[in-house]
C-alpha cells in the first residue's frame, strides 16, 4: 500500500457501511413521504464511495510530508481518553488540575511548577465562571 | 428617497441596540478576544464562536450576536500583527501579509506595515459594513420569492463552492463536504421520525450537535495536531523600529490598495466558499498586477501588506450578506453564526430581517463601532499583543482542552458527548495529515439537515417531481453555479499547467 492510502482505504470502508446502512432504513408503516427517510444517506453513501474512488484511483498527488511524532500523539490521546473516565468518577475539579498539568507537559513544557500553578487556576477559574457565576452543573463526584 | 428613509429608521433601530452600554461592552469584549486569538496561531473565530456558545446560552440574543461579530472582525484584524513582525500568520486568511509584512520588518518598517493594515482593515470594515447594510435587504427582496426548490439548490452551492474551492484539491474538497453531509444524517429524521446511524445509542437520537462538531473537529483537533507535530511554534521574536507611522510615500502607495483590496475581499467573501483566505491571495495577486515595480513583491512591498489586510476584514463584512438574508452560510466562522442563530430558536432570512430587526441592524450597527474600537485598541496595544506570543503553546492548548470539554459537557451534562468530541477530534487529525480541509466538514453537518428537508419539502409540493430543481429558472441558475464551482477549478489548472 502506497504511503497516504490509509485513509482513504479505512474511510472507504466506513462509507460502504454507511450506504449498507443506509439502504436499510426505511419510511416508518402508516406514514407518507414523497423522498423516505432513507434517501438522502443513501445519496451521501454513494457519493462517498465514488469520491473515494476517484482519490483512490487517480495517480497520488504526493501527499504533503508532516513529521509525525506518534508516541507523542497516541500518549496525549490515551491521557485524554483517562481523563474523561475520571471526569465522570471523581468530579471536574479533582480531573482538570493533574490533566492540564500532564498534558500541557506532553505538549512540551517542561516547567512542571509553572504549569501545576496555571492548571490550577485555568481550572479555579473555569469553575467559577460556569457553576458558580452562571449555574452550571458540572459533573460533581468528590469534592461536589 | 423611501428607501434612503428606511435605511435610516433601521440605522436609528440597530444604532440604539448597539450603544446600549451593556452591548459596547460585549462589542468591546469581542473585538479585544477577536485580536486576541487572531494574534495567537491555531485558534480561529469559528472555534472560538463555537466555545463560547454554551456561555451565551443565557444571555440576550442582539448582545451574543454583536460578540460574535466582533470577534470575527477582531481575528481578522489579529492574524495581521504576528504575520507582520513574527512572519507566523494567526490565520489562514494572514498568509500573504507575512510574505511582505515580514521582509518589512526586517527592514524595520515593521511599524509601518502594522499602520498600514490597521488603517485598511478599518477602511475596508467600515466599506464592507456599507455594502452589507446596502445589499442584504436587496438579496433579502430577491429571497422572498424563494421557494424550498431554491433553497435547496442555494444549499447545494454553497457546498460545492466550500468544497471546490477551499483545499485546493477538489477530491479533497468534495470528501470533506460529504462527510459532513454523512455526520448530519445522524439521529431522528424530523420527517418520519425514523432514527438513522444511531446504532441504538440513545445520545446520538437527537443528532450530533453542531457545536460538538465544531469543537471536537477545530478545538480537540488541533490539541491533538499540535501534540504531535509540534507545529505552529517556534517563533523569531521581533522588533520595531524606526517610525510607527506611515511616510508620505507609504500614503500614496496604500490608499488606492486598501480600496481595490475592499472591493475585491467584499465580493468574494458574499460568494458562498470563497472567505477571507482566497480574498487575501486575490487582493495580493491584484496588487502585483497593477503594481508599477512588480519585482519589488515579496522583498516588503506595502501594497502587499495593505491589499490582503483590507481584502480580509472586507470579507468578513461580505460574508455576513448571504447568512443574514439568505441564512445560509459560507464559511466556517459563519457556519457556526448559523448554529448561534439556531440555538436561539431564529431562523435567518428574509424573515429574520422583519420579525428582528433590532437584532439584524442592531448588528450592522454594531459592526461599525467594533471598526472604530479595533482602530482605538490596536494602534497602542501592538505591543501587548507580541507579549501574547510568549505564552507557551503547551499551556494554551491545554488550557484550550480544559475549555473545550467543559463547554461540552454543559450543552447536555452528558460526558458521551465529550466522547463525541474526542472521536472527532481523532478524526480531525487524520484528515488533516492527508490535508483534507475541515471547515467543509463543518458545513456539511450545518446545511446537511435543512438542505435535506428543503429537498424534501421540494419535492412533496411538486408531488414527487424531481424536475422542479432544473425547471425554475432561479434554482437551474444556482445548480448550473454549483455544477461550474467544482469543474470549473480543475479544468482551469489542467490548462494553465500545460506546456505550451
Amino acid at each position: 500500500m502506497r504511503p497516504g492510502r490509509g485513509l482513504t482505504v479505512t474511510l472507504f470502508v466506513v462509507s460502504v457501511v454507511y450506504l449498507l446502512g443506509a439502504l436499510r432504513i426505511s419510511t416508518p408503516e402508516g406514514q407518507y413521504a414523497a423522498v423516505g427517510p432513507g434517501a438522502f444517506p443513501l445519496a451521501i453513501g454513494l457519493g462517498l464511495v465514488c469520491c473515494l474512488l476517484w482519490m483512490g484511483l487517480r495517480p497520488d498527488r504526493g501527499p504533503r510530508v508532516v513529521v509525525v511524532d506518534w508516541r507523542a500523539g497516541v500518549l496525549s490521546a490515551a491521557v485524554f481518553l483517562i481523563y474523561l473516565i475520571l471526569l465522570d468518577v471523581v468530579g471536574y475539579l479533582a480531573a482538570t488540575v493533574p490533566f492540564v498539568t500532564i498534558e500541557s507537559r506532553l505538549l512540551g513544557s517542561r516547567a512542571w511548577r509553572r504549569d501545576l500553578i496555571v492548571s490550577v487556576a485555568i481550572t479555579a477559574s473555569v469553575y467559577a465562571l460556569f457553576q458558580l457565576v452562571l449555574g452550571f452543573r458540572l459533573p460533581p463526584g468528590l469534592f461536589g | 428617497m423611501g428607501a434612503l428613509g428606511q435605511l435610516g429608521d433601521h440605522l436609528t433601530v440597530g444604532f440604539g441596540a448597539a450603544l446600549v452600554p451593556l452591548n459596547l461592552l460585549f462589542g468591546a469584549i469581542g473585538v479585544t478576544m477577536g485580536t486576541a486569538i487572531g494574534v495567537l496561531p491555531g485558534i480561529g473565530p469559528a472555534l472560538t464562536i463555537s466555545l463560547l456558545l454554551p456561555l451565551t446560552f443565557g444571555m440576550d440574543p442582539v448582545g451574543a450576536f454583536i460578540l460574535f461579530g466582533g470577534i470575527y472582525y477582531g481575528a481578522m484584524y489579529g492574524g495581521s500583527t504576528t504575520s507582520i513582525l513574527v512572519r507566523m500568520p494567526g490565520e489562514a486568511s494572514s498568509v500573504m501579509t507575512a510574505v511582505d509584512g515580514f521582509q518589512m520588518t526586517q527592514k524595520g518598517r515593521g511599524g509601518a506595515a502594522l499602520a498600514t493594515a490597521a488603517v485598511g482593515s478599518f477602511i475596508a470594515g467600515t466599506f464592507a459594513t456599507v455594502m452589507l447594510m446596502l445589499a442584504a435587504p436587496v438579496l433579502v427582496e430577491l429571497a422572498l420569492g424563494f421557494g424550498p426548490a431554491e433553497y435547496a439548490a442555494l444549499m447545494v452551492l454553497a457546498l460545492t463552492a466550500l468544497g471546490g474551492l477551499a483545499g485546493g484539491d477538489v477530491a479533497k474538497g468534495l470528501l470533506a463536504v460529504l462527510l459532513g453531509l454523512a455526520l448530519g444524517t445522524v439521529g431522528i429524521d424530523v420527517q418520519t421520525g425514523q432514527a438513522r446511524f444511531t446504532f441504538g445509542v440513545l445520545g446520538l437520537l437527537g443528532g450530533l450537535n453542531v457545536v460538538t462538531v465544531t469543537v471536537g473537529l477545530f478545538a480537540v483537533g488541533e490539541v491533538f495536531w499540535y501534540a504531535a507535530t509540534r507545529q505552529t511554534s517556534s517563533a523569531e521574536r521581533a522588533q520595531i523600529n524606526g517610525s510607527v507611522w506611515l511616510t508620505r510615500a507609504e500614503w500614496r502607495r496604500s490608499v488606492p490598495a486598501w480600496f481595490r483590496g475592499t472591493v475585491i475581499g467584499f465580493f468574494t467573501g458574499i460568494l458562498p466558499g470563497a472567505g477571507a483566505t482566497v480574498a487575501s491571495f486575490l487582493a495580493y495577486d491584484a496588487e502585483r498586477r497593477v503594481s508599477p515595480m512588480p519585482d519589488e513583491f515579496g522583498r516588503g512591498a506595502i501594497e502587499g501588506v495593505a491589499g490582503p489586510e483590507a481584502a480580509n476584514n472586507a470579507s468578513a463584512g461580505g460574508s455576513l450578506v448571504p447568512l443574514l438574508a439568505l441564512g445560509i452560510p459560507g464559511s466556517g466562522t459563519t457556519a457556526v453564526m448559523l448554529a448561534a442563530f439556531q440555538m436561539y430558536g431564529l431562523q435567518p432570512g428574509p424573515l429574520l430581517f422583519a420579525q428582528e430587526s433590532r437584532l439584524v441592524w442592531g448588528l450592522i450597527a454594531s459592526l461599525y463601532i467594533s471598526n472604530v474600537l479595533l482602530l482605538v485598541l490596536n494602534l497602542p496595544l501592538i505591543r501587548v499583543w507580541v507579549r501574547l506570543l510568549q505564552v507557551p503553546s503547551s499551556l494554551l492548548f491545554a488550557a484550550v482542552l480544559a475549555f473545550a470539554t467543559l463547554g461540552i459537557y454543559t450543552l447536555n451534562n452528558s460526558v458521551f458527548d465529550v466522547f463525541v468530541v474526542y472521536a472527532l477530534g481523532v478524526v480531525a487529525f487524520f484528515l488533516r495529515k492527508h490535508s483534507v480541509p475541515l471547515a467543509p466538514v463543518v458545513l456539511g453537518v450545518v446545511l446537511g439537515p435543512l438542505l435535506e428537508q428543503q429537498f424534501r419539502r421540494a419535492v412533496a409540493i411538486s408531488g414527487g417531481d424531481l424536475s422542479v430543481f432544473v425547471t425554475r429558472p432561479v434554482s437551474a441558475a444556482i445548480l448550473l453555479c454549483a455544477l461550474a464551482a467544482v469543474t470549473v477549478p480543475p479544468v482551469v489548472r489542467y490548462v494553465t499547467s500545460r506546456p505550451r
